[in-house]
C-alpha cells in the first residue's frame, strides 16, 4: 500500500509531495527469454550515467556486474545489483522485502551494515520486512509484529516481552539462534503504518 | 501508378514482409511473458468471424478483425480475474471459439467455406481489401507500439517494480491485447491458423540466441522474420511450393543457425 501497489482497505494514505520511496522486491523472477544486462536493469524505470551507475553498484560490492546479462547472476549478486537500483534515487524511504535472501552470510553482514549506513548517512527510513528474528532484533529501531494483523510493536527489547510476542514465538524467544515457525504472515498489513514516517522499522 | 499490386506474388511479398516487420517485436514480448499462444489463440477465433461475416453479410476480413478484439478482450479480462491459469483461459478460449465457428458452420449446409484458407491461409490470393488492412492496421499498431514500448518492456522487467516506480500507463496492457488481436487478423491471410503463432515466436526465439538488449531483440526478430518471407517466396517461386511453408521452412532454418552461431561465438550467453 505503502509503495502504491495495493488500495487502501481503510483509512487513507498521505504522501508528502515529492516524497522518493524505493523498493527491494523479494520476489523477482526475470523471464529467461529476456536479454538485459545489469546497466539497463538499473535503468529501466529512469536514466542515470554510467558514473552514478557504477558508484552505486560498488557500495554493495558488485560493480564488476555492470555489462553482466542478469539471467546469468546468482540470487546473491541478484540481491546485491537489486539494493544497489534501490539506493541510486536516493529515496526518502526504502523498502527492504525480504532483501537479502539468497546473500551468503558474510554477505548478509556486510550488506546490513551498509544499510544501516546509508540510512545514517542520507536521512533515510528504512522499511524492512523479514522472517530473520536475529536480524530485526539486532539492527532495528522498531519492531511491528504481524501475524494476520499487527499484533504488537515497539523497540525490540520492548517487543520482546510482549505477551503477544511469546505467544507466537514461545520459547523460541530466550534462543533465537535457531528457529522456525509457521504463523500465517501477510506482508500486505506492514505497509499501514509507513505513510510519511521517518523512523525505521 | 499501383500497377505492379496486379500481381500476386508482389502483393504476397508486400503483405508478408509488412507482417514479419510488425511481428518482430510483437514476437517478443509474447515469448518474454511466456504468452507464446497467444496468437494461436486469437487465430483460432477466425472461424467463427468468417461465420458471422457470412452471416451478417460483412466483408470477412472486417468480421475476422472484429471477433479477434473481442476475443482478446475476454482473454484480457479472464486473466485479470485470475480465476483460471493462463493456459487454461487460452485453451477455453480457443476451442470454444473454433467449436462455436464449427457448430454455426454446420447450421448452414448451404454455405461452403474454404477451410483449407482458414488452416493454411492464402498468401497468393491478397486482394487490394487485405493489401490496406494490412497497411492501415500495421501502421496503427506499429505506432502505437512504439509509443507503450517502454511501460510494456519495464512490466515484462518487473511489474512489481515498474508499478511502485510510476512507469506504467495503466492502459498499456489492455491496448497491448487489442494490438496481438489486430495484428493476428492481418496475419492470418497470410499464415493460416496452423501457422499464426510460427511467424510470431520462430522469428523472436532465433533472435533471442545473439541478442543482448530487449531492443536488439526485437529488431533482429523483424529481421529475421522479414528475411524468411522474402527468401521463403522466392524458393516458392522456383519450385513451385506452398508459399507460407516455404517462408517457415526458412524461419527454421534461421533458428538453427542462430542457435548454433551463438553456441560457437558466445560460450557464456
Amino acid at each position: 500500500m505503502l509503495l502504491g501497489l495495493y488500495p487502501a482497505t481503510e483509512g487513507r494514505i498521505e504522501r508528502k509531495a515529492g516524497l522518493k520511496i524505493s523498493y527491494v522486491p523479494q520476489k523477482f523472477e526475470i523471464s529467461p527469454f529476456l536479454p538485459l544486462t545489469v546497466k539497463r536493469l538499473l535503468n529501466f524505470t529512469q536514466k542515470y550515467s554510467d558514473a552514478t551507475l557504477i558508484e552505486a553498484l560498488q557500495a554493495t560490492d558488485c560493480d564488476h556486474l555492470l555489462s553482466a546479462q542478469v539471467k546469468q547472476l546468482s540470487g546473491g549478486e541478484l540481491q546485491r545489483v537489486l539494493l544497489a537500483r534501490a539506493m541510486i534515487s536516493k529515496p526518502d524511504i526504502l523498502v527492504l522485502d525480504e532483501a537479502l535472501q539468497g546473500v551468503d552470510q558474510a554477505g548478509e553482514v556486510q550488506l546490513n551494515t551498509l544499510i544501516s549506513s546509508y540510512s545514517k548517512q542520507n536521512n533515510t527510513a528504512i522499511l524492512m520486512v523479514s522472517h530473520d528474528l536475529h536480524l530485526v532484533m539486532k539492527s532495528t529501531d522498531k519492531v511491528y509484529c504481524i501475524n494476520g494483523h499487527i499484533c504488537c510493536h515497539g523497540k525490540p527489547e520492548q517487543v520482546q516481552h510482549m505477551e503477544e510476542f511469546k505467544q507466537i514465538f514461545g520459547s523460541l524467544v530466550d534462543h533465537f539462534a535457531v528457529y522456525t515457525h509457521k504463523h500465517d504472515h501477510n506482508h500486505q498489513h506492514q505497509h499501514q503504518h509507513g505513510e510519511n514516517c521517518d523512523h525505521e522499522h | 501508378m499501383f500497377e505492379f499490386l496486379d500481381d500476386f506474388f508482389i502483393r504476397a511479398l508486400i503483405a508478408g514482409i509488412a507482417v514479419a516487420l510488425i511481428a518482430g517485436p510483437f514476437g517478443c514480448l509474447l515469448a518474454w511473458r511466456r504468452m507464446a499462444f497467444m496468437g494461436e489463440t486469437i487465430a483460432h477465433s477466425s472461424l467463427l468471424g468468417v461465420v458471422l461475416g457470412l452471416m451478417l453479410g460483412i466483408v470477412p476480413q472486417y468480421a475476422i478483425l472484429f471477433v479477434a478484439v473481442i476475443m482478446a478482450v475476454v482473454l484480457y479480462f479472464l486473466d485479470k480475474a485470475k480465476g483460471l491459469a493462463r493456459d487454461v483461459s487460452l485453451s477455453v478460449i480457443a476451442h470454444g471459439a473454433l467449436g462455436v465457428g464449427l457448430f454455426l458452420i454446420s447450421l448452414m449446409p448451404e454455405v461452403q467455406v474454404d477451410l483449407e484458407a482458414y488452416l493454411f491461409g492464402s498468401l497468393f490470393a491478397i486482394d487490394e481489401v487485405d493489401l490496406a488492412i494490412i497497411f492501415i492496421g500495421g501502421s496503427a499498431i506499429f505506432a502505437t507500439l512504439l509509443y507503450y514500448w517502454r511501460s510494456l518492456v519495464a512490466v515484462t522487467i518487473s511489474p512489481d517494480l515498474a508499478h511502485a516506480e510510476n512507469v506504467v500507463r495503466p492502459e498499456a496492457e489492455f491496448v497491448f491485447t487489442l494490438m496481438v488481436a489486430v495484428l493476428v487478423a492481418i496475419t492470418m491471410k497470410i499464415t493460416g491458423l496452423l501457422l499464426v503463432s510460427a511467424i510470431l515466436i520462430i522469428p523472436a526465439a532465433a533472435a533471442r540466441f545473439i541478442s543482448k538488449s530487449p531492443e536488439q531483440m526485437a529488431v533482429l526478430a523483424s529481421i529475421i522474420g522479414m528475411t524468411s518471407v522474402a527468401a521463403g517466396l522466392y524458393i516458392s517461386l522456383l519450385n513451385d511450393v506452398a508459399g507460407n511453408a516455404a517462408i517457415i521452412v526458412v524461419a527454421i532454418s534461421l533458428f538453427a543457425s542462430c542457435y548454433i552461431a551463438s553456441k560457437l561465438l558466445f560460450t557464456n550467453r
